[in-house]
């Protein structure tokens, strides 16, 4: 079976890297623009893993993630956050919000990869 | 393979991992890591070579076990005399195992060495060397207790730990069995766990990836002080019993006590400012650390299969790709939703299987460090100048072959930046640069295309130079004023250096165009910025792999040929008339003559041409042409084929495929069709 | 037993040769020939032979005897030289496969070193098989000037 990855990026170009990347390893990729599409995606269905951007129009990660943590379906997904922000007060609120872990951007996509790959154990 | 040559490409390994110790520990003559690795390879080396008869080898590993036995135990300094000769050996040792008779080399060393060695010392053990790789830490893991809102997984994390190596862990609080805690998603217990590995403390500390510095620590065990330490007693307090139960368990793993005092543990370093801040580029680099310290730690991921068989399974792929779209050519026309979807499926699953198969091809840049780092150093010392050798990006992956054919062309290019480009330490301190030259290899993954960079803080290009010998050469003429990139051209075309000119150094007769031939060759693409003054960079461009090709399919009379996509600029139709209406056959394309080759009139068709023509307008590497082709059927992704070398007099063609129906489709180069 | 060496037998433009069958991987019948413009004289074109593009050599007019006029029976001997540890494949066209002997060095007769009607020097030898003569190829001259500029 293979698993089940939202990627909820605004910036285009990024999302398509990180959708190929995910595609040639065999995942397969919902991709949504912003926050608010990203949300939609967690219907129930079965979602793997949930990676977003921190900046986004419409419903910014840290929304995204509170929203989708309250379904219970997505209780203990884990949830990696893309970031340029390297400001403490900032990750303090993402951190609150339980992620699994955050990613600086830009990043290698062997490493990239990598943490995807523990984050789906 | 029998196990003589299984034997025989061990030792190569062998003897390239020693050769990169040895400039490591060139660098670092301290290193401990270092040194011990040096002596682990030429014992392993020495004890093999005994039992299959290289009994040359066996001598001279012997007396240069010797020599860094006594370095080990602090007998002798690492310097430059020992590190030449080391390496001088190395190159010995690869001439006899393949069978080529050095006697008189060995000889040599063999006296020299022995001058070296008059004091026989311990005779090596070992029982310490193989424990010595073995590490133990303790690691205390005590996660918060909402974890798993985070989305951990703390049993992958346990299994994790336990694929280390040997382990052993005690639970705390347990109060109801811990496994059921984590399913319960209420965890109370926190865990003490002792492992036996051979990894190193980063590759422990990266289990902990995701968590938090204040809910993980891992202290790697050198004795049993460790228990006292503060770090162990701030993370969890033992009662006597337990106590002694982590004596008693920890002392039969410990090597016997050394008579200095060492340090009882080495702090785990954790950046403290961002709670989970996974800096990609840091694991990057830990990964090529450990790599560098030992490959043994490594290995258990790793098995060496024959290129023969990986090309084997590039071969079936290539040819189940080709029968992939074969069978997309027959179902195209049956209307059936199901097999549509089905095919679709095949689909994927095809393109899945060639990529992870063409992954398996690819090879990191860093095989050729070694090499690297050995002419710069001869080319340096020779010259007397000094380098300052940066690589970055050395895990870029290229395809094996390409790698293999992009080794002449990159260290042509190091000599040349050494010998032309940077300057002597004199000439620099005057003009106020570091006395230590620059050198830059710098290499990344964009696309489907990899980049190197070769970047040198020298003098740079000199045009005015360039040109005049251009002129002198008779290659250009004294009047047209040319621009820097024509410059650039004109230095990487063939005859421009010529054999008698090139010192010694960048020598053996090839200039800039054989790079650029070489680098074409491979379907890359060279490019050069300059800075009189302030230094050069020669960016060389690659495409990932040899074996996967974009391409557009046109067809001219009966047949198809195929033209890389990445070349094409712009196509279209118009009747064939208007287009050879004139004697001269040149195209205005955005305002520029261009030439255009009609590749009936090129492939020799007598036949008359069909109405319309289609005109495909082909830039590469600046240069633009126009083809004028019958008519153009569709893009295809296909398997490049090379041509047989009875085949390869054909400039015309770069290559060839199988389409799907099973006929050929050769590859256009369409610069070649000028001529 | 000494030096037995088998002999694969073919007719082409009327002639009887033989090639030694160290060389020979296998013989096929000509499908799908893909003329190649620009080539030299002597090549009729390419094959995919498993996937791979295999050049078909037009082996009458490599040895100056003439040229093999393609007919439907037309077969391809796919053979393999080695040279400086570099293996070169390709085909040839004949026109027919009569037979697999085996003969001694001794056996082998020297050739007429002139006015064979064609380039004799691409000769082992000539063998006498039964009533007939046959001129036995050395690969490695036929292609001598292709193998020599192998790097």
């Amino acid at each position: 079976m293979s698993k089940n990855i939202v990627i909820a990026e605004d910036f285009g170009v990024s999302r398509k890297i990180i959708v190929s990347t995910l595609a040639k390893e065999g995942y397969s990729v919902l991709e949504a623009e912003d926050g608010l599409q990203a949300s939609n995606f967690f219907d129930g269905r079965s979602i793997d893993l949930l990676i977003t951007d921190f900046n986004m129009p419409n419903m910014n990660g840290a929304e995204l993630i509170q929203k989708v943590r309250q379904n219970s379906h997505y209780e203990y997904m884990p949830i990696l956050l893309l970031t340029t922000e390297v400001r403490e007060e900032k990750l303090k609120q993402a951190m609150d919000a339980n992620i699994t872990a955050w990613i600086k951007k830009p990043f290698q996509t062997e490493a990239f990869l990598k943490i995807v790959k523990k984050a789906l154990r | 393979m029998d196990f003589h040559q299984e034997y025989i490409v061990e030792v190569k390994q062998i003897l390239k991992s020693l050769e990169s110790s040895l400039l490591e520990l060139e660098k670092k003559a301290h290193d401990p890591e270092e040194i011990n690795n040096v002596y682990r390879y030429l014992h392993t080396i020495k004890g093999s070579a005994g039992m299959f008869g290289f009994e040359t080898i066996e001598q001279l590993t012997h007396e240069l076990e010797h020599v860094f036995s006594d370095i080990r135990d602090g007998d002798r300094q690492v310097d430059h005399h020992i590190i030449d000769l080391t390496l001088h050996a190395v190159d010995v040792l690869s001439d006899l195992i393949e069978g080529k008779d050095a006697k008189d080399e060995v000889q040599k060393l063999l006296e020299t060495l022995g001058s070296a060695t008059e004091e026989p010392n311990s005779t090596p053990d070992a029982q310490t060397m193989s424990e010595s790789i073995e590490k133990v830490f303790i690691v205390v893991f005590r996660p918060e207790p909402e974890i798993f809102k985070r989305g951990i997984n703390i049993e992958a994390i346990l299994d994790d730990i336990k694929e280390l190596g040997t382990t052993k862990m005690y639970v705390h609080n347990e109060t109801t069995p811990y496994k059921k805690q984590i399913s319960d998603k209420k965890l109370e217990s926190f865990f003490e766990i002792i492992v036996q590995t051979e990894e190193d403390l980063e590759e422990v500390q990266d289990v902990f990836m995701f968590l938090k510095p204040s809910e993980y620590i891992v202290l790697e065990v050198l004795d049993l002080a460790v228990l006292d330490s503060k770090e162990y007693t701030d993370a969890i307090a033992l009662n006597e019993k337990e106590k002694t139960d982590r004596t008693d368990y920890l002392t039969p793993l410990l090597p016997e006590p050394k008579k200095e005092m060492a340090p009882s543990t080495k702090k785990v370093e954790i950046s403290s400012i961002q709670d989970l801040n996974i800096d990609a580029e840091k694991i990057e680099e830990k990964e090529t650390d450990t790599n560098k310290i030992t490959n043994k730690s490594k290995k258990s991921n790793h098995i060496n299969v024959s290129t023969q068989k990986l090309d084997q399974l590039i071969n079936i792929v290539s040819e189940l790709v080709i029968f992939r779209s074969e069978i997309q050519h027959i179902t195209s026309s049956i209307q059936n939703p199901a097999l549509h979807e089905a095919m679709e499926k095949l689909d994927q699953l095809t393109l899945r299987l060639r990529d992870s198969a063409f992954h398996i091809r690819l090879v990191p840049l860093n095989i050729i460090t070694v090499k690297m780092q050995r002419l710069i150093r001869s080319v340096s010392r020779d010259l007397g100048k000094e380098i300052n050798f940066i690589t970055e990006g050395m895990d870029t992956e290229l395809d094996r072959s390409m790698i293999a054919s992009l080794e002449a062309p990159i260290m042509h290019m190091i000599r040349n930046a050494i010998d032309h480009g940077i300057e002597t330490p004199d000439e620099r301190k005057q003009l106020n640069k570091p006395e230590k030259g620059l050198l830059k290899f710098y290499s990344y993954n964009s696309g489907d295309h990899v980049f190197i960079q070769i970047q040198d803080d020298g003098k740079g290009i000199d045009f005015d130079k360039v040109r005049a010998k251009g002129i002198e050469r008779g290659l250009i003429d004294d009047k047209t004023s040319y621009s820097e990139k024509e410059l650039i051209n004109l230095m990487m075309s063939p005859g421009f250096s010529t054999a008698s000119e090139v010192t010694t150094v960048s020598g053996r007769g090839v200039g800039m165009d054989v790079v650029k031939r070489d680098i074409n060759a491979l379907r890359g693409e060279v490019e050069v910025s300059t800075e009189k003054g302030l230094g050069s960079i020669f960016t060389l461009r690659l495409p990932l792999t040899l074996t996967i090709l974009d391409t557009l399919v046109v067809q001219v009379k009966d047949n198809k040929y195929l033209l890389p996509i990445n070349e094409i600029e712009y196509c279209y139709t118009t009747p064939y008339n208007t287009l050879f209406n004139k004697k001269s056959r040149q195209l205005n394309h955005e305002g520029k003559l261009i030439s255009l080759v009609s590749l009936r009139e090129y492939f020799e068709v007598h036949e008359k041409a069909p109405e319309n023509g289609t005109v495909i307008i082909i830039n590469k590497n600046d240069t633009a042409i126009a083809l004028v082709v019958d008519k153009i059927i569709g893009k295809l992704q296909t398997v490049y084929r090379p041509l047989n070398e009875m085949l390869q007099s054909v400039h015309c063609f770069s290559g060839a495929s199988i389409l799907g129906d099973g006929s050929i489709a050769l590859i256009i180069n369409a610069l070649k069709l000028n001529k | 037993m000494n030096n037995q060496k088998p002999c694969l037998l073919f007719s082409l433009c009327n002639e009887l040769f033989g090639i030694d069958v160290v060389h020979v991987i296998r013989v096929i019948n000509l499908e799908q020939l893909m003329v190649i413009p620009q080539s030299p004289d002597f090549i009729s074109g390419a094959i995919n032979l498993e996937g791979n593009v295999l050049p078909v050599v037009d082996l009458a007019k490599k040895i100056e005897l003439g040229s093999t006029e393609i007919k439907k029976q037309t077969k391809v001997i796919i053979i393999e030289i080695e040279h400086n540890q570099e293996t070169m494949t390709v085909g040839m066209l004949i026109d027919e496969v009569l037979d697999v002997v085996n003969f001694t060095a001794s056996q082998l007769q020297a050739s007429p070193v002139e006015n064979m009607g064609f380039n004799s020097t691409t000769l082992e030898g000539m063998f006498q098989h039964k009533n007939d003569f046959y001129l036995i190829l050395d690969a490695n001259k036929v292609f001598e000037k292709e193998l020599a500029t192998l790097v």
